[in-house]
């Protein structure tokens, strides 16, 4: 009887003790996650999915392409320069989108600049 | 028959005319009343008990807290922390707009590029705004390409303005689209399934096939309708994440 009780206190100190290790873990690990969140500046992320991707290229293009034209348009009414400025645009507008598509693709967020990939990879190289 | 197309239709409720603009309270500003209403009530419903333990509703409130918040320090950092109300606010209205137009007969607000083109431009102009002022005419080195050849660099400029002008469209056109697209699809299936039916006879049993392509298609509208909301607000934080750290 009195064997059964403390070994069922045993089981319950035990079971205590795995709560609260796994507790702490949990803690730990969920602290950590916020030190790293709070030290590293942020690199923004777009979800990789592959449907949110496709609907990101797509548009992307497109928006390329409406914001060449639509401003070279206006430009043409203004200046009156018409065609000239819309079809300047057009492509400007074309190559922005690409450059916007390809920055999607890459995962480098939406910043200006071409170096820091080579940099963070030479870097990353000469660590090695 | 009805055109696919009808159910975008906007219809005036009540006309309105303020000061020679007109104001209408269309079915469109039902629905974004509406959205408002829906959301605000869920949410203070939700947490309401306030509970330790969160009971589903509760839980599913925290869920969509944590989640956004999650998305705002992992894409802006700590820095971010002042602009999280607004970015929560934008996400709520784009889910629930989104959501409530998958209800039969309801009407999809965020299927018009005049609602979700003003919410970009709002984003476009307010993260410009931000960027001014925490970095005033340093800002305009974001233009810059930084390792770019000299040569290049004027050439690169005009690209990369464009490139940042292009944000508020491809970020209105993104939603506008897979709304507009996916709930076109529905309604051409749909009216397939009747045009089958009505061919009546043996013929009338071929309906079930569209039938069971709308059951799929609308799990699908549902994933997208949650996917556009989470894109939306993603593509706002990084728009933040920029304007507060140029690079």
């Amino acid at each position: 009887m009195a064997d059964e009780k403390s070994s069922d206190k045993k089981a319950v100190s035990v079971a205590d003790a795995k709560v609260s290790s796994s507790l702490s873990e949990r803690i730990s690990h969920l602290e950590q996650k916020h030190r790293i969140a709070d030290d590293t500046p942020p690199q923004a992320t777009i979800p990789q999915g592959g449907m949110a991707l496709a609907g990101r290229v797509s548009s992307e293009l497109v928006a390329g392409l409406i914001v060449g034209a639509g401003s070279g348009w206006v430009l043409d009414r203004w200046l009156d320069t018409s065609p000239l400025m819309l079809v300047v645009m057009f492509f400007l507008g074309a190559v922005a989108g690409m450059v916007n598509v390809w920055r999607a693709v890459s995962g480098r967020g939406m910043a200006a600049g071409y170096a820091d990939d080579y940099e963070t990879r030479a870097k990353k190289d000469s660590s090695e | 028959m009805h055109s696919p197309v009808e159910q975008f239709t906007i219809k005036v409720l009540f006309a309105l005319n303020l000061f020679g603009y007109d104001v209408s309270f269309t079915n469109s500003s039902l629905f974004m009343v509406l959205t408002v209403l829906a959301s605000v009530v869920f949410l203070a419903l939700a947490i309401r008990p306030a509970a330790l333990i969160p009971g589903r509703m509760q839980g599913l409130a925290e869920m969509l807290y944590e989640f956004v918040a999650d998305m705002v320090r992992s894409n802006v950092g700590n820095e971010g922390r002042p602009y999280f109300p607004v970015i929560f606010t934008l996400f709520m209205f784009v889910l629930f707009s989104n959501l409530l137009g998958l209800i039969p007969y309801s009407y999809t607000t965020t299927s018009q590029i005049v609602v979700t083109f003003a919410m970009a431009l709002t984003i476009f102009l307010g993260v410009t705004l931000i960027a001014l002022v925490k970095h005033g005419f340093h800002f305009f080195s974001f233009f810059v390409p930084s390792g770019a050849p000299k040569a290049l660099i004027p050439f690169l400029v005009i690209i990369e303005v464009i490139s940042y002008f292009v944000r508020p469209v491809s970020l209105s056109v993104r939603l506008f689209a897979n709304m507009l697209a996916g709930h076109t699809m529905l309604k051409v299936f749909a009216g397939l399934a009747v045009m089958i039916a009505s061919a009546g006879g043996v013929a009338a049993a071929g309906s079930v096939l569209p039938l069971i392509a709308i059951i799929g298609l609308t799990g699908l509208e549902v994933l997208v309708a949650v996917l556009q909301a989470y894109v939306f607000t993603i593509l706002t934080c990084m728009y933040l994440n920029d304007a507060l750290h140029l690079h």
